[in-house]
């Protein structure tokens, strides 16, 4: 089934979203002011590789649908399923 | 039901006011070194039946007519604050996390890099230096304790709000209003803020490019909305802050 993560669309959010654009089986689709990271399996965004820093790293998941947050570290936004 | 029923009416902060026991103290650090202006004092008489003490309530501009304001009671013992944390008005036992204590605190806000850097020269040149300088995507803040304890923030937006952070901000709420009580959870409240970005993000960005786009003509997409400024008082949302 697939999942969604949902992130709003300010300046700070649109690396994460490039970087999870790129990660296999992961659609990109927007809804309104945010974009919705799609995928039958679930993700691993890792956090230097979208540069950014602690406060907003922290801060950037706007919604959770179908999915529960496994991971939420310096390292890496991984998700699992619930 | 008056015209003014759904209106929002209140222009700003009239003043916010803490006690403290070293008046000298709080008017070098907020007059001669902030450079802050006294606005308006009251030298009263204690009066009514609870033998309240005389007392100095005096203020603060801390710009756009918004005001900082202390009450002086005269003969009233100064709190032990040797040990423990906290500030003269609330104190903490030892063990207390620093991030709780530090979260009620007064943040002024300054336009430029420039004007909050000047704050750091005054504070670090004064009694009360600058204890923390941060800064991340979306702001830079200074931090110093005042001579009453009381924690006080400088801050710069490093970019203006977007329309779609004040939408954000409301599903936030509504979603922590429904999830809060016991057990209430961040995963709790982001399942639920994403049913309401499913009910309502859609319709709002119409809202948003109707509004905005020529006659006729909707410009789609969510990066339409970024940057874009300006009251949004048709927002399902309600007013939004440009």
């Amino acid at each position: 089934m697939t999942s969604r993560l949902f992130i709003l669309d300010v300046p700070e959010n649109v690396s994460l979203v490039g970087v999870a654009r790129d990660l296999p089986g992961v659609k990109v689709t927007v809804i309104g002011p945010y974009f919705a990271i799609e995928s039958d399996a679930p993700v691993s965004i890792d956090r230097r590789a979208t540069g950014m820093r602690h406060a907003v790293w922290y801060s950037c998941v706007a919604g959770l649908d179908g999915w529960r947050i496994a991971q939420w570290d310096k390292d890496a936004l991984r998700t699992e399923e619930r | 039901m008056t015209a003014l029923n759904d209106q929002h009416l209140v222009t700003g902060v009239d003043h916010v006011a803490f006690p403290t026991f070293d008046p000298a103290a709080t008017v070098r650090f907020y007059r001669d070194t902030l450079g802050f202006p006294v606005v308006h004092s009251i030298c009263a008489a204690g009066w009514g039946p609870d033998d309240h003490p005389d007392f100095i309530h005096f203020f603060f501009d801390i710009g756009h007519g918004d005001r900082l304001a202390f009450f002086y009671y005269f003969g009233l013992p100064k709190p032990d604050t040797a040990s423990g944390k906290g500030d003269v008005h609330a104190r903490f036992a030892e063990d207390t996390p620093d991030w709780f204590v530090r979260s009620r605190h007064l943040a002024l806000h300054v336009r430029s890099q420039e004007h909050l850097l000047e704050y750091r020269r005054r504070l670090d040149a004064s009694e009360w230096p600058v204890e923390m300088q941060l800064q991340h995507e979306t702001i830079e803040s200074v931090y110093t304790h005042d001579p009453n304890g009381y924690m006080v923030e400088i801050t710069r937006a490093l970019r203006p709000v977007a329309p779609q952070e004040d939408l954000d901000a409301n599903l936030t709420i509504d979603a922590l209003v429904d999830i809060s009580g016991p057990g209430a959870s961040l995963d709790a409240l982001l399942v639920r803020k994403a049913e309401l970005i499913v009910e309502r993000a859609e319709k709002w960005q119409q809202a948003l490019d109707t509004r905005d786009a020529p006659a006729g003509m909707s410009a789609g997409g969510a990066s339409a909305a970024r940057g874009r400024d300006g009251a949004l008082a048709e927002s399902p949302e309600g007013p939004v802050r440009s």
